[in-house]
């Protein structure tokens, strides 16, 4: 089965990626502090940059859902996903390699956030292979911006 | 990636760009853009003397230089290597607990103060741990500077496992 000509696979993928970064973004979004804390204990960024990162990165993964989600701009969100993952994969592998036990921030950035892990790593790779999917597609349906038909 | 890639993926960053600062200046508990480290005083002998009877709201965090150190190492304080447990196995301050294997707080209580230290002036995880064990309930914390080096280069008590 050729994945980048379903469009079903497809639009699963975008439905199932912007739910995801709809989803990851909320608790960071409320919690900028909390989530600035999480960044500096990763030692993978400059100290002064972690607060902006803090500011931005919540928002960007809101942004790129909703995209996702409604079919506006599907290119450069799914593009955007797969930088976004591929910068998660590499922070989460740092402290791995490092050995630092650190929360991971993925999801929750106040109580229950989870601990990086191999997990972690694996699951943002299938999330990256799924956004390479919805880049590299070969049928659109769905899309408003630009139209798809 | 294509012209077209791109300025979708700058129209994308430009308006969380925008919702991200935005927000931040409306919202009450907004955070700086630029992060700064906090920097905390240096302790003094006198001043450990009367926080021992005060009643303290505040976590304190001070700095101790090697002199000091010995001082609190004398009185019995609870000293806290932060840095991982490799290092810590090939030497530490004698009956030091290493970080990453202890659950401080079912040893002492939280207005026992904590010495902290990693390996040396560049290192920050002495502070990050003091910190950490404020924001956990903690009250007294001192993060002592000099680390592992200058302590084992003063002669002072160590061991190894």
């Amino acid at each position: 089965m050729n994945f980048f000509k379903n469009k079903w696979i497809v639009i699963a993928f975008r439905l199932f990626l912007g739910g995801l970064l709809i989803y990851a973004s909320f608790d960071k979004i409320e919690n900028p502090e909390s989530f600035a804390k999480i960044i500096r204990n990763y030692h993978a960024f400059p100290y002064a940059a972690t607060n902006m990162l803090s500011l931005l990165l919540p928002w960007i993964e809101l942004f790129t859902g909703v995209c996702l989600i409604f079919g506006i701009f599907v290119d450069g969100a799914s593009f955007l996903t797969m930088a976004m993952m591929g910068v998660f994969i590499l922070a989460i592998s740092q402290a791995v390699l490092r050995g630092i036990d650190i929360e991971c921030g993925c999801f929750k950035v106040t109580e229950g956030s989870s601990q990086v892990g191999m997990r972690r790593i694996i699951e943002d790779i299938i999330y990256s292979g799924m956004a390479f999917v919805v880049w590299k597609r070969e049928v659109k349906v769905g899309e408003w911006l630009p139209k798809s038909l | 990636m294509s012209q077209k890639e791109l300025i979708q993926i700058s129209i994308i960053l430009g308006v969380s760009l925008f919702f991200g600062l935005g927000y931040n200046v409306i919202r009450d508990d907004g955070i700086p853009l630029i992060a700064k480290k906090k920097v905390y005083e240096q302790a003094d002998i006198t001043e450990l003397e009367r926080n021992a009877t005060k009643v303290k709201l505040e976590p304190i965090i001070k700095i101790v230089d090697l002199t000091m150190t010995k001082e609190l190492y004398d009185r019995g304080f609870t000293f806290v290597d932060a840095r991982d447990e490799i290092e810590f196995s090939e030497g530490h301050i004698k009956g030091a607990l290493n970080v990453s294997s202890i659950q401080l707080a079912e040893l002492i209580s939280f207005d026992d103060p904590i010495v902290t230290y990693c390996s040396g002036e560049d290192c920050e995880l002495s502070i990050t741990l003091a910190e950490e064990l404020a924001d956990f309930g903690f009250s007294t914390i001192f993060v002592f500077s000099g680390g592992w080096p200058e302590w084992e280069s003063a002669d002072y008590p160590v061991e190894m496992e």
